[in-house]
């Protein structure tokens, strides 16, 4: 029977309950550090199929929302190194077009001043007021100190401050 | 803007993120695939039909003796051999992991979800049962490429030698036999719109394709298992009779609702996990035990007498209980960062099979076996992904 049940170890990991559960969460906060839709989707999907490959040895199971959004974290912060010259080279290339804040929705002018964000300042506010994780389980999800979240958090509501007059 | 303002304007703002409340296709296999390749190591075993023998060692830190490494040499496969995968290659080896031979060449699978246009390669992946009952022949995936329209790829029968017996393209994970071992059974379509089970002979002509409804479909990623008298196919809480009439469900108290379940060799008793404790019953529901706390994931087998469970405690300890008497015996530990799991008895009952996952992240392990009284410790395999021990009992 051995070898019947690791197999369906496997099937009865209910991978696509574990989606429909964790999916539109994990979406959401993929969409507000990268403020990019199809960008979000595929790192959730990326994140998906890496925990999904880790399910069987996670030390708690039920903690599949916080290996998920570790995961996200992670391959954000990659994708944004990965990214960074070319991102650099096409903003030199193509200034984007002038737009009068003031023509912009709040939502708008908020997901723009949050993308204007370094990648550390905006997971770090992202990870605190909208996961609503503490200064140290923030720092313990990015790897840094939690003076250093502290800072990123600061400097970051800083700008915001300026841009968007958040007064926190 | 106060900072509950701030809070709300985020949460306004992430209601523009994509809805994901069903998973792609494509996604699932992807993450099923991953799964299986970091898992693999966690494997199945494969067949045991030797006697076993010799002085043993408790802590597997201690002398373990390495298996030969795997042979190109061809020499003949034997009944009671051990079956494995490694590296997209099947390998048929004797019960101690020596006189390997490679019966089927692919390359590891990647987890690739795509193919490439005109691109061919062979991903043998032993995944279940892989030996026939009998174990006179062997089943197992080529998920390869280019993957056969309307499939995730093929199944591949063959002798324990590697020849090709019959290939034929199907959907799902478990290949399972049937108890006389003249037929599979697959998924010929799972997911969306049809759900259908395929019955295929020994020469890959299918002979039954049986449809589940929709609304008996249980929800989560399972394989149609063999009932005992090999008149039906199983799924958690459904009954799928060969002979074509109508797939019916199956009383809440059924046992196939403890999908993770193992039964006893003569059918008669069953262990499944029961609020993360391991229990013992009678299949008739009378007299349960419980055997010990489990953690995360079912790990247990019978001994082919019925009178032993094997099963790991904690991830990284391996117990064996006598059912009778409720004696635990410890036989092996490793350090917290590893991972142990159970996988048979030798059909003699003395030996237990079981994997030791050191590298999570690659899910590869190495395969052990040690005897039931905790002495004579071996390691068969250095690196292994799946394999298959033929069991006295795939049925339920």
């Amino acid at each position: 029977m051995g070898a019947d049940v690791e197999t369906i170890r496997i099937e009865g990991s209910l991978l696509a309950d574990l989606y429909a559960r964790h999916a539109d969460e994990a979406l959401r906060l993929s969409y507000l550090l990268t403020g990019d839709g199809a960008l979000a989707e595929d790192l959730v999907q990326d994140a998906f199929v890496r925990v999904a490959g880790r399910l069987l040895h996670l030390r708690d199971p039920g903690g599949f929302h916080a290996y998920l959004r570790k995961t996200i974290v992670n391959l954000t912060r990659s994708h944004y190194r990965r990214r960074a010259v070319e991102r650099r080279y096409l903003e030199r290339q193509t200034e984007a077009p002038a737009i009068d804040p003031d023509d912009l929705s709040d939502r708008e002018r908020l997901r723009r001043a949050l993308m204007a964000l370094p990648i550390g300042q905006r997971t770090a506010i992202v990870l605190r007021y909208f996961e609503d994780l503490s200064e140290a389980q923030t720092a313990d999800l990015m790897g840094r100190h939690p003076g250093a979240v502290k800072s990123l958090v600061s400097r970051g509501m800083g700008t915001l401050r300026t841009t968007v007059g958040v007064d926190v | 803007m106060n900072e509950t303002e701030f809070r709300h304007r985020l949460f306004d703002l992430a209601e523009d993120a994509p809805s994901g409340s069903s998973a792609p296709p494509a996604l699932l296999r992807r993450a099923r695939r991953r799964v299986v390749l970091t898992i693999g190591a966690s494997v199945a075993i494969a067949v045991l039909v030797v006697g076993m023998g010799i002085a043993g060692v408790r802590a597997l830190q201690a002398a373990p003796t390495p298996a030969h490494p795997p042979t190109p040499t061809p020499t003949p496969g034997s009944l009671g051999a051990l079956a494995y995968g490694v590296d997209g290659d099947i390998y048929v080896a004797d019960w101690d992991g020596t006189n390997a031979i490679q019966i089927a060449d692919g390359v590891p699978v990647d987890g690739a979800d795509e193919c490439g246009q005109a691109e061919h390669r062979t991903e043998n992946i032993v995944f279940g049962t892989a030996w026939s009952p009998d174990g006179r022949y062997l089943a197992y995936w080529d998920w390869g490429c280019p993957v056969p329209p309307n499939a995730w790829g093929t199944v591949m029968i063959t002798d324990p030698e590697g020849n090709l017996l019959a290939s034929f393209p199907g959907q799902g994970w478990t290949i399972s036999w049937s108890p006389d071992s003249t037929r599979v059974a697959i998924w010929d379509s799972w997911g969306s719109g049809d759900t259908t089970i395929g019955v295929y002979g020994l020469d890959g002509v299918r002979q039954a394709a049986l449809t589940v409804p929709s609304e008996l479909m249980p929800s989560g990623d399972y394989s149609p298992a063999w009932s005992r008298d090999g008149a039906s196919l199983l799924l958690p809480g459904v009954r799928v009779p060969l002979d074509g009439s109508t797939p019916r469900g199956l009383p809440a108290d059924d046992l196939t609702h403890h999908w993770f379940a193992a039964y006893s060799p003569d059918g008669s008793r069953v262990a499944y996990t029961n609020s993360g404790s391991l229990v013992v019953v009678e299949t008739d529901a009378s007299d349960a035990r419980e055997v010990g706390a489990v953690t995360e994931f079912w790990d247990a087998a019978w001994s082919p007498s019925g009178d032993l469970v094997a099963f790991i405690h904690g991830d990284t300890e391996l117990r064996v209980r006598d059912v009778a008497t409720g004696t635990v015996t410890s036989l092996v530990n490793v350090s917290g960062s590893e991972r142990l799991r159970v996988i048979e008895f030798s059909p003699e009952g003395d030996r237990i099979l079981f994997s030791r996952t050191e590298d999570m992240d690659s899910g590869v392990s190495s395969l052990w076996s040690i005897n039931a009284d905790g002495s004579d410790l071996r390691r068969l395999v250095t690196r292994i992904e799946w394999a298959d021990w033929l069991s006295p009992s795939q049925t339920r």
